[in-house]
């Protein structure tokens, strides 16, 4: 019976140790008496060719361990959907984390410019995507299993959920289009901070003989600032994703950020130009011209971040207004 | 694209899957052992895989309905188990629900 054995002694490496002996004894006398019912209806012991079939037929020892375990599912059919909009929203980060970098370093040159950009995306996506999903799939696991729990998760509300308009609205954010802020914005603060490196920082700058950026001091002054910017973004973009119906609260969150915004952008038009350009690989003539060019896109763009914030502004004060009877005003 | 072979097969399944507890249940209203009670199962045209019906023998003496016991039989010790008090008002229930549920479905079928 040494087959019989070793299929046994398989079984009972992948119990769990309090049951394992109970149920191998169980099963021993199981496969016994369908050994025996075997024997009876060829008339002669069975072979080792037809013990080996007979335990086939019984299952792999990981499988019939395995339907002892309590837990069945990885991710269970409750579960499921949240895990997979999860996946999906890791997935949209993973894209965007492997886009933004590569875009980056092929507006700059760096790691074979534009013609590298999808050999860049892919190499930054699929490991992104994979990390990501492995640590879902972890935290999915320890919900299904109780060790993580979820709260008040199940007591959601309809009133929680954003409202529905049949106006189209072109001021309105849509929990995606916040999503993107979120990572976007989380992205910018970590680079801010030093956290992270931008991709492509290191590409065609700082090198010895190749081109020096200099920041003006007002950077450096306003440093803390911005970041708080970004991170008061952050929340707001947050407010949004987890909370869509908390208009009001937002739109007095937007509306702070939006004066600080305006406040900011005044601070760096009256410090331009904020960046300078030297470098012993270009004549002054050609210094000249990138300082205008990249002089006049801070300034243009200086103006537009201070536009849009003036219309934010607007548009968050009117929903601060308490609503029309139509109920016009949600959203 | 699964067969129309296959989707009855697991619509069967699904449809079988409660309905093994009940006939289970029914059957150790009398003492048996494991390999015993699949041949009586069997007997009555009721076939379960080994592999599903030992686990369900321990997860429903788990939750109280089935009681069990070592014995010795024919030089070999065995698990005998048996409805449990509590199996017993459990498959009652059970027994109702499903005739309710046969009642309204005849009809409709």
């Amino acid at each position: 019976m040494d087959l019989l054995d070793r299929y046994l002694g398989a079984i009972a490496a992948l119990l769990p140790a309090g049951q394992s002996q109970d149920i191998v004894a169980e099963l021993r006398d199981v496969l016994m008496s369908r050994i025996e019912e075997r024997e009876a209806q060829q008339g002669r012991p069975l072979d080792k060719k037809a013990l080996e079939a007979l335990f086939r037929e019984f299952g792999h020892p990981l499988a019939v361990a395995g339907r002892y375990g309590a837990q069945r599912a990885l991710i269970g059919v409750e579960l499921y959907p949240f895990y997979m909009f999860a996946v999906k929203v890791a997935l949209a980060i993973a894209l965007f984390v492997g886009i933004i970098p590569a875009v980056v370093q092929g507006l700059t040159g760096a790691h074979g410019g534009m013609a590298g950009i999808p050999s860049r995306v892919i190499h930054d996506f699929i490991p992104t995507a994979l990390q990501l999903i492995g640590v879902i799939t972890i935290i999915g696991a320890m919900v299904e299993r109780g060790w993580i729990k979820t709260g008040d998760f199940g007591q959601w509300k309809v009133s929680d959920l954003p409202h529905v308009s049949t106006k189209k609205s072109w001021f309105r954010t849509t929990r995606f289009e916040a999503l993107f802020e979120v990572i976007f914005m989380t992205f910018f603060a970590l680079w801010w901070a030093g956290v992270v490196d931008f991709p492509g920082s290191r590409g065609p700058f700082g090198h010895e003989g190749e081109l020096q950026v200099t920041l003006a001091p007002i950077l450096t002054q306003l440093h803390t600032p911005i970041l708080l910017l970004a991170i008061g973004q952050i929340i707001s973009g947050l407010i949004l994703v987890i909370r869509p119906a908390w208009i009001r609260p937002r739109a007095a969150v937007e509306i702070v950020l939006s004066i600080a915004g305006i406040v900011l952008a005044y601070a760096l038009w009256r410090e331009m130009p904020l960046v300078t350009f030297t470098g012993p690989g270009a004549s002054a003539e050609d210094f000249v011209t990138l300082r205008h060019v990249t002089d006049h896109s801070f300034r243009v763009i200086t103006v537009v971040a201070a536009a849009i914030f003036a219309g934010k502004i607007l548009i968050e004060g009117w929903r601060l207004l308490p609503p029309a009877r139509d109920g016009s005003r949600a959203g | 694209m699964p067969s129309e072979t296959d989707i009855f097969e697991q619509l069967r399944q699904e449809l079988r899957r409660g309905t093994l507890i009940l006939a289970v249940l029914a059957q150790l209203r009398v003492e048996r052992y494991g390999y015993s009670l699949r041949q009586a199962l069997s007997s009555v045209g009721v076939d379960i895989d080994e592999g599903a019906l030992y686990p369900m023998l321990r997860r429903l003496e788990g939750q109280g309905l089935l009681s069990s016991e070592w014995r010795e039989e024919d030089r070999r010790k065995k698990r005998f188990y048996r409805l449990s008090s509590e199996g017993e008002a459990v498959l009652a229930r059970l027994a109702a629900e499903w005739r309710s549920i046969n009642d309204t479905l005849q009809p409709l079928l």
